[in-house]
Parts: C-alpha cells; structure tokens; sequence
C-alpha cells in the first residue's frame, strides 16, 4: 500500500535490476574522479606543447569525469541492455522505480518521477544556495567602492558565475521539482512518458554542478555569464568547464523538455481535454517547447567558444574573419526565451494558488492560455533587444522595440486573470497565498521598468548600468522565485505528507520580501544615477545606495536561511498533512501524501477542469468522475480504464 | 546561524587567495621639488621581464601553478608613493617586443614635460613598431581622487637580442617623472598586448601581479 | 413623469450610468476606483520624484529626450500599477475570509469564470498604451539618431582597448587625447571601435552609449548642450580592470575648443587620414 512518508526503511527490495543494484552517486563520482584524473594526464602529456592545450586538456578533464560519471551511476546500462535485446522485467522496473528502497533510492539512477522531482528540489535548493553565497560575496565586495575585498579579478569571476549558476537554479526551480512530482499526478498518470529518460536528465545535470564549481580552481571566468566573445577567447581555463557545464546542461534540459511535453500531450487521463487540463500543466508543457527551441542554441555557442579556444577555429574572433556579433545573436536568441523559461513555470504555479486561496474560478482560463501562448510565441521574436546599444543593426532597434513592447499586452493578460481571481473571492490568507501578492508587486514592478529598457533611446541609458541588474531581479527572482516559493509552500504537504511551518515560513516570506525591494530598489537609484553592472570599483557618489543594497542582501539571506529551516524542520518532523489540506480541485489533491508509487489505484475519468469553487450541479462540476469515491476494485488498471461503466463516471452525484 | 558562519567562512577563504603582491615603497630622494604644488620628491625602481622567473615573491597562489613563462613587472606591482611629490621613475625594459595595435600608446603621456628618456636620450615617444611593454596609470575622475593619467611605452629589445630575466641581461633604461597630487588608490597596467590567448591580452595580461598593479598615494 | 424603471417604455429600461453605479456591483467598482485612482496620484508623486533625483545632469539633446522618456513611460505605467495593486490592497482589506480559524477554507467565493467585455476593454486599453508607447519610442529614436542637415558635425573616433579609452580627432588635424573634449552645441558623431574585445563606450550625462566592437566600426550621435566636465564609462565587462576604463568628457566654447586644438597640434578643421589613433 501507500507509504506512509518518504524516509521510510527498505523492506522488501524487489528482484531484479541486475548491475543497477550496485550503481548509485556514490559509484558514479568515483569512477568521475578517476577517469577525469585520467583524461586530464593523457591529455596533459600529449598536448601540453600545443598553442592551446592547457585547454585541451582541461576539456579532456571533465569530459572524462562527466563520462565517468554517466557510466558510474548506469545511465548507459539501459542503452547497452537494449543493443543486446535484453528488455526490461517487472521486477527491474519495479526496482528501477525505486520500490521499498527508501532514502536509498534518491541516489540511484531511480526512475519513479516523485524520486526526480525529489532530486530536483534538492539540487535547485543547493544551486540557488551556492549562488546565494556568491551573490552575498558579490555584496559583500560592494559594500565598499574599492576592490580591496577580493580584487577584480576574483570579483568577475563570482559575478559570472554567481550568473550562471543562479540561471540554471532558476530554470530547473519549478519544472524539475514540480513540473516532475506534480505534473503527472495532476494529469492522472501513473508515470511520466519515458522515466529512464526523466531519470537521466537529472543525473545529466547533476555532474555540471560540479564542473561550475571547479571553475574556481581553473583561475577563474572574465566574463558574466553571458560569455561574450571575444572575452571569452581570452579566458583563462575556467571558461571550457563553464563551456561544458552549459552542454551538460541544455542536453539534461532538452531531455526534461521532450519528456514533460510528450507526457502532457499523450497521457492526460481520459475525459482530460484541453478545456479541463490545470493550467500548470499547459503551461508547463508551453514552457518545455520553448526551452527546447531556444535552449540549444547557447549549446551551439558554447560548443563554437570551446572550438575557438581549443582547436583554433575562429567563429567569434574578428580578426580571422569570425563575427562577436554572431555569438551575441545565438546567445540571445536562447537568452531571452530563456528567460521566460524561466519566469512562465512561476507564473503558472501562482495561477495554480490562487483560484484555491480565493476559492473562485480562475478567471478566464481561456484568456491565460492566451496569454501564456502568446508570450512564448513572442519571447523568440525579440531577442535583439539585448543587442540595442551593440550597433549590430541599428535599423532594427524600431522593429524589435515593436515586439518587445507587444509582449506587455499577454503579459497584462496574465494580471488581469490573477486579480480578476481575486475578484470578490474569499481570500484565505494561508502561506501559498501570501507569495500570490509577494509576485504581484515584485512582477508589476520588474515588467513596468522592462517598459522602460524596450523604449532604445533609453536604452542607450540604461544598458550595462544597475537599472538592468536591478529589472531582471525583480522578474527573475522576485517574480520567478516567488512563485517557486509559492509552490513549495503548496506542494510542499503532498510531496512530503507533512505541512510547512507556516509561522517560519511567514516570517521568513516577510523578510525576504523587505529585504529584496530594499536591495534592489536602491540599485535601480543607482543605476539611474549612471553606475556601471560588473564593477567591484566605482565612483564614491554610488555608496550610500550600495550600502543599502549590501545591507537588503544580508537581510534576503537571513529571510532565506529561516525558508529553508522551515523546509528541513517541516520535512523531519512537520504535522502530518492528509491527502487535500488546501480543499483544493486538481487531481494532485486525491491521492495520499505522500503519493503510492503508481499514485493511482484506478486512473481516474475526468469530467470537468479544477476550477470549480462555488459551483454545483452545473457542467464544471465533477472533476473526478472516478475518485470520488475510491474504487476498490481487483481489475488491474487496464481493465478499469478500458471499461467506463456508466456508475463509474457519474459516482460524484452519489452520496456513499 | 550555520548559514552565517558558512558565509563568513566562504568570504575568509576567498579573500586570502586573492593574489597580494608585496609593497614596494618609493624610496624619498633630498632633491628639492621643482614643481609647483609638489612638497618631496621620490623614487621608484621597477623592471619588466619577458618571464617570471626573477619575481621571488611568487608561489602557487591561482590555482594551476606559478606561471614562470608568462612576462611580468618586478620586483611587485603593488607599489606606494608619496602624495604631492615629484616621482622619478626608473625601468628597466628586458622583454621583446611587437608593433603595438593603438600607436595612441606609444606616445608619451602625463610625465613632466611629456617626456622620457630612454638609455640616456630623451623622447617623446618610441617607434609603434617596437614597443615591449608600457605603464599606464589609469586615472579614475571623481570628487575624492585627484586626476592623474601618466602613459609610458618601453621600447622593446631587439629582435636578435635573446631577451631573459637575470640583472645583467641587456635591457633598455626608460626614466622618467609624475607628479602626484592627493592620497588614493590608482589602478595601474601596461597597455600593450604581452599576454596569452586572444588579442594577447590574456593570461599574464589579465591576471593582476603580472602587468597590472595597484598605486597607492598616501 | 417619473424616471423609474417600472415607468420607462418596455423595450428600453436599460440603466443609466448613475444607476447602475448604485448598484452593489456598481459601489463596488467605485470603491476600487478610488484606492486606483489614490494610489495611481501617489505613484505619480512617487515616480517623477524619483526619475528626477537619480538621473544625471542633463548635458546633451539625447539626454533630455532619454529623460522625458523615463518621465512619460513612469507616469504612463503608474495607473497599471495602481489597477493591479489596488485590487491586490482592496482584496486583502475586504475580501479576506473573517475565519478566525484558518485550518479549514472560508466557503467558496462566486463563480466568476470570465467577462468578456471586462476582458475586451482591457486587451483595447493595453493595446492603446502599447501604441502610445511605441509611438513615443520611435519618435525619439529618429530624433536622436538622425543628423541635421544644417550642422557640419565633429567626427571623434573612440577606441576601446582594455582597459582604456582613447580619442582622436582626426577632422582636426589627427590630435590624440586621453580625455574627450567637446565644443558646445555642436552636433558630435563618435566613430567607436575596439582594438581587442567588446567595450561599450558611455557617457552617462549625455545620453550616450554604443558598443566598441573589435574589426567594426559603430556610430552614435549627440549635441552637447552644457559646459562642463562629465563622465566617459564602459559599460560592458572587458576583463580585469573593466570598472577603471573611466575617464572625464569637458564641454566647452567652440573658442576653447579650437583653441584646445591647437594647443594640442592639430588644426581645426583639417582632416588627417589616419591620425594618430591607428
């Protein structure tokens, strides 16, 4: 049956599995560490008297840790088994699934996707940590207009890789952990489309994290994140395990990526049509399409950089006939949808909160699948406009402008169906809801001044100064993060079957919401009064903002600190939380917290769509046509699906 | 409570690799300041070396071993002169050198009287096709720093010339003179391409102790 | 007669405005109303006040069109704001469950799945703003980038190179400098290039900023309009000492300039292929 809560003891390990038995973390970073000794000395002792083969060899180096890697934790057993003809039994599936292994399971190539998106919450929670830490060097640096701290040359390397680890945090903060647990449950599957696959895009990211942090031993990035060339040709060796990590990474992304979208296309439980499916799910598939249209993009730049640097080839280098201009497209064509991959997963999980903490409809489904259509459709068309002040083409700064300034109006849309919501609702002021208002006004605040960045006379202005900074801040982290938050808070009961400290979790809400606007609302005074990005030394007239901004800092990770003691102490020993603690529509809600392996006993038939607060007997009605009442029927589930007997669909009506 | 202490651990152990070349304090010299508005006079040795081996102070402090093959000013960059004093500067240019891409560099710049010497004979700028190195002192306007902007090129040895690292290599003698005026803290570097990687401004070039040093005036 | 509705013709007993204000739905949308329109006036008070504190001095055409710009765009999004916030602010004050007891949900709220008109107006009144915007923005856009016909403009081509700007006028007989000086009300067109990476060459005060692209030339225009001594910064990360490429722009007389120039070697108005900056 049902397990009772996820740190539960092995009992009853099922057969099967063969070398997967053996293989886990553990295996997989020591057969890391030694082939990456390995192909790092080879590489050394060959190409050492290259031009370029302090790169080459370092290249040599991670890629021979993240094969060693792969191999180690059996992402390649599966390939291997199916070259040989050997298929998958029960048992291995079972095994693979990670039946009855307990805590052991998170740290095996385990293919159930709670245990993903378990993994997932885990690793955003130590990637946003270790940005986190950086961004407060970064601050710490900045509270005084020297570099004495950590000298500049240290200090542009935590900027850009405070960047890039931050990006890749976000990106994964809300598809990976939910966009996994959730999304399947709420569609009424057992599973997602290909769960090997699921499994080997976390273990695909986990080895990039730690080729970011080796950066600080390969001396180190000149660049930001965004890598421009030719800096970037120009770095030391910490620039190609940067390279690396962001292939590692697009790979694990596209696979996340094609996984969610054939999952909400082909297994949305029957009945599930697109007027019914939550609007999570639409917009987790949306958001999957675009990442795997832009993300490869920085793939391919990465990879050209890597070959610039290392075998000589000159894509990005002026001189010997390459483009900078060519870098700076392809990265901000992936640049900017990226940032939507980023901020639509916390979007739509707020969508998600707040029909239930208003106890209403969200209002206007219709117009938010609009909405969120639209702004992915527009995020490809308007990447140059991070390109303004380039002077790459000057004639298409109106043009871009133009389809900039048109995504305001989807971006509206969006607002007008989170207030419409809250419209005359009854508004229960539980932890999810207070990060619904939290979004409000950070997400208002970074789109009114992403207004001001489109127009491109003032542009000329403001790029490369604070005030951009400061903007994406405010929709990335205060828009973006806030809804992760959110749904944690929100998710939090049915993933772990235990309710979040609330008191904490309020308190810890507060101070990261004063501490955030205090921080960045001072760099946008800065940046207003002309303070350059990127710069550990600045003129003495920008202190007392950066004094502020130093001191919100510090208060945003005390805030963040006492979230995440909330998340461990609530974990360990939280209240224990039943199967619907929010009274809430979507299919999620009816099963127990935590969910059984297969989540469902019968797949359920779905009649109406989640939204249906303060409605009776009308056609919105009956979410769940099959679980209303459970069904305890011996049919495998195969035979329940196959036969909808009229009872089963209309059982809501009944009273049992 | 953990959290902050981490943190505090993470900054500590950063800030100590940060790289921190000894101080090399002007030494003051008797001669009476000529200039208007400058109270002392002092002196300033300095060489630039085509390798790093002769630099003492220099361990395995970023992360891939000590870079013996990359040039490097000695014997510090992080130098100290006194405020509103007349500093002669002495350097002794050992490296090679190329033709430098901004012939704007190799004119001399912010010195008394716009000139150097160069081996005894005095110039107000070499030949843009020979230039080894330059110390360039990058001036940072603002209501608390005092404007200074000095730019010296070094002309290079010649090619046939092996060029190394010992004291008695042959080397080019560059003199000259700047005045500072209030205390701060100037960054300093050379301007010409002597590094690694693209456009040779990596590497050396953009590592600081190289061929890029702090000036403090105090 | 009487204007009640049970009195009107039975084919046009539609409300008035004024009555179906009186309406409860009708009070409703008066009492959002005025927290917009309140918070909407402080928003206003609150952004002007702020664009003008933080802003530099304005020295230039471009500047001042950049400034009218942050001015215009921060009073038009303040009604946005104020729509969105407001009933974010009136939510929490009346619509809040009275539950003393928040373990268990309040009862459901009413089921409002859509107004189309609601919707339609918003789509038209954003679509109109957007217009409005994007009007303003490319007015200004030709404005600042286009030279008038009746200036002989200053050519000053800028080099980037890490990590330092250099200047030369090469129309006035190839004078090189460290530092940027400027003749008054003249219209400036900079030729900017880079000899190594990306830089970005930006004068905060003047509203100026482009690129200095290794192999390529860019071009950016501006007319100095104050006398004074302002900043030249880079704005994009050149590597070690990306936050010292920094130094000062003087705008003086069109006298002080010529004779600025002469002092430094060149003569006004000559042209010198090449110049001193390669």
């Amino acid at each position: 049956m049902a397990e009772a809560a996820v740190l539960s003891k092995p009992t009853d390990i099922p057969p099967g599995g063969g070398i997967m038995r053996r293989l886990n973390m553990v295996t997989g970073c020591v057969l890391g560490v030694i082939l990456a000794i390995v192909a790092y000395k080879l590489g050394d002792y060959f190409w050492a008297a290259n031009d370029q083969g302090t790169d080459q060899a370092v290249i040599a180096g991670e890629a021979g840790w993240v094969l060693g890697f792969l191999i180690g934790v059996g992402a390649f057993v599966a390939p291997i088994n199916w070259l040989l003809g050997r298929d998958l039994t029960h048992d291995d599936e079972m095994f693979l699934a990670g039946k009855n292994q307990g805590i052991a399971r998170y740290f095996r190539f385990t293919t159930d996707h709670k245990v993903v998106g378990v993994q997932y919450l885990v690793l955003a929670m130590v990637t946003f940590g270790v940005g986190g830490t950086l961004a407060m060097m970064i601050r710490t640096e900045l509270a005084t207009n020297d570099s004495e701290m950590f000298g500049n040359q240290i200090y542009n390397s935590l900027v850009g890789v405070h960047g890039i680890v931050m990006i890749v945090s976000t990106i994964i903060m809300v598809l990976g952990p939910w966009g996994n647990f959730i999304m399947p449950i709420m569609i009424g599957a057992r599973d997602m489309a290909f769960p090997r696959l699921n499994a080997l895009s976390f273990w695909t990211l986990f080895p990039a994290i730690p080729i970011f942090l080796s950066i600080a031993v390969l001396r180190g990035i000149p660049t930001g994140w965004v890598a421009y060339a030719p800096l970037s040709d120009e770095a030391p060796p910490g620039m190609d395990a940067f390279a690396i990590a962001i292939v590692l990474f697009v790979i694990s992304a596209g696979i996340g990526a094609v996984n969610i979208i054939v999952t909400g296309v082909t297994m949305r439980a029957r009945g599930m049509n697109w007027h019914r499916a939550p609007i999570f799910v639409i917009g987790t598939i949306g958001t999957s399409f675009l990442g795997l249209v832009a993300l490869p993009c920085f793939e391919v730049a990465m990879i050209c950089t890597l070959l610039d640097r290392s075998m000589g080839a000159a894509f990005f280098v002026p001189d010997l006939g390459g483009s900078q201009w060519l870098y700076a497209n392809l990265f901000w064509i992936m640049g900017h949808p990226e940032v939507y991959v980023i901020v639509i997963p916390g979007v739509i999980a707020i969508l998600e909160i707040a029909p239930v903490f208003a106890r209403k409809p969200l209002y206007s489904f219709r117009l938010a699948v609009v909405g969120l259509i639209a702004l992915i459709a527009l995020s490809i068309l308007v990447w140059a406009h991070h390109m303004f002040v380039s002077g790459w083409a000057p004639t298409l700064g109106g043009p871009f402008m133009l389809t900039t300034e048109l995504i305001s109006i989807p971006t509206g849309l969006i607002f007008l169906v989170i207030i419409g919501t809250l419209w005359r609702g009854n508004i229960w002021m539980r932890l999810p809801m207070y990060f619904v208002y939290g979004f409000l006004w950070n997400f208002m605040i970074g789109g009114v001044t992403g207004i001001f960045l489109s127009d491109v006379p003032a542009d000329n202005e403001l790029h490369g100064a604070l005030f951009v900074t400061a903007h994406f801040h405010y929709t990335l982290l205060g828009g973006a993060m806030i809804g992760a938050m959110g749904a944690l808070a929100f998710w939090f009961p049915k993933m772990t079957g235990r309710m979040l400290n609330e008191k904490v979790g309020k308190v810890s809400f507060w101070t990261v919401m004063i501490g955030f606007n205090v921080t960045f609302m001072a760099m946008f005074y800065n940046g207003l009064a002309g303070m350059p990005r990127r710069v550990a030394n600045y003129q003495p007239e920008y202190i007392p903002g950066n004094m502020i901004s130093t001191a919100g800092a510090y208060v945003i990770m005390a805030g963040m600190l006492m979230f995440l003691y909330a998340i461990v102490s609530s974990w360990r020993s939280g209240d224990i939380a039943g199967p619907n603690p929010w009274h809430a529509k979507s299919l999620e809600w009816f099963v127990p917290s935590p969910p059984p392996l297969e989540n469902f006993e019968v797949l359920p038939i779905v009649t109406g769509d989640p939204y249906g607060y303060g409605e009776s007997h009308t056609k919105h009605t009956s979410h769940l046509g099959a679980m209303h009442r459970p069904h305890r029927s011996t049919k495998s589930k195969v035979e329940a699906v196959a036969d909808p007997t009229p009872e089963v669909a209309a059982q809501d009506g009944d009273h049992a | 409570m953990i959290g902050a202490v981490a943190l505090g651990a993470t900054v500590l152990v950063l800030h100590s690799t940060k790289v921190e070349p000894p101080l090399l304090v002007a030494t003051n010299t008797a001669a009476a300041a000529t200039i208007a508005g400058a109270t002392s006079t002092s002196s300033l040795d300095l060489s630039a070396y085509p390798d790093s081996t002769a630099i003492t102070w220099r361990k395995s402090n970023d992360g891939v071993g000590p870079h013996e093959d990359w040039v490097s000013y000695g014997p510090t960059t992080n130098l100290q002169v006194p405020a509103h004093s007349v500093v002669t500067v002495t350097i002794k240019q050992y490296d090679s050198g190329e033709p430098i891409p901004n012939p704007f560099l190799a004119e001399v710049r912010g010195t008394v009287g716009g000139t150097m010497t160069v081996d005894g004979e005095t110039v107000t700028k070499i030949d843009a096709d020979h230039v080894g190195h330059t110390f360039t002192i990058h001036n940072f306007p603002s209501d608390k720093l005092d404007p200074l902007f000095v730019n010296v090129p070094l002309p290079a040895m010649p090619d046939e010339v092996e060029a190394c690292s010992q004291s008695d290599c042959p080397n080019h003698v560059v003199t000259f003179q700047f005045v500072t005026l209030g205390p701060g803290d100037y960054a300093w570097n050379c301007e010409f391409p002597c590094g690694g990687n693209y456009a040779n401004f990596g590497e050396a070039m953009s590592s600081y102790g190289y061929m890029s040093g702090t000036l403090h005036v105090v | 007669m009487s204007n009640d509705i049970e009195d009107r013709p039975i084919d046009d007993q539609r409300l008035t405005i004024g009555e179906r204000l009186n309406t409860p739905a009708g009070q409703l949308v008066k009492k959002v109303t005025l927290v917009i329109v309140v918070m909407t006036v402080i928003l206003v008070i609150f952004s002007v006040w702020w664009v003008n504190e933080s802003m530099p001095v304005v020295a230039s055409d471009t500047e001042q069109a950049v400034q009218d710009t942050m001015m215009v765009f921060a009073v038009a999004s303040a009604p946005v704001m104020a729509l969105v916030w407001g009933i974010g602010y009136y939510s929490l004050r009346h619509w809040r469950s009275p539950n003393k007891d928040l373990s268990l949900p309040p009862e459901d709220g009413p089921p409002i799945r859509s107004n189309a008109r609601l919707t339609m107006t918003w789509v038209i009144v954003s679509g109109i703003l957007t217009a409005f915007l994007l009007v303003w923005g490319l007015t200004e856009l030709t404005a600042t980038t286009t030279i008038p016909t009746t200036s002989s403009p200053l050519v000053v081509k800028v080099t980037g190179q890490q990590w330092l700007w250099s200047f030369a006028y090469d129309n006035d007989g190839g004078v090189g400098s460290p530092d940027l000086v400027l003749p008054i009300d003249r219209t400036i067109v900079f030729q900017v290039t880079s000899t190594d990476v990306i830089h970005s060459f930006w004068l905060p005060e003047m509203g100026v900023k482009v690129d200095a692209n290794p192999g390529v030339m860019t071009t950016s225009i501006t007319t100095p309009s104050k006398l004074g001594t302002f900043n030249v910064r880079c704005a994009e990360l050149c590597g070690l000492n990306h936050s010292f490429m920094e130094t000062t722009v003087t705008v003086v007389s069109a006298d002080d300039f010529n004779k600025w120039i002469t002092a430094h070697g060149g003569t006004p108005g000559q042209k010198v292929a090449g110049g001193t900056n390669g």
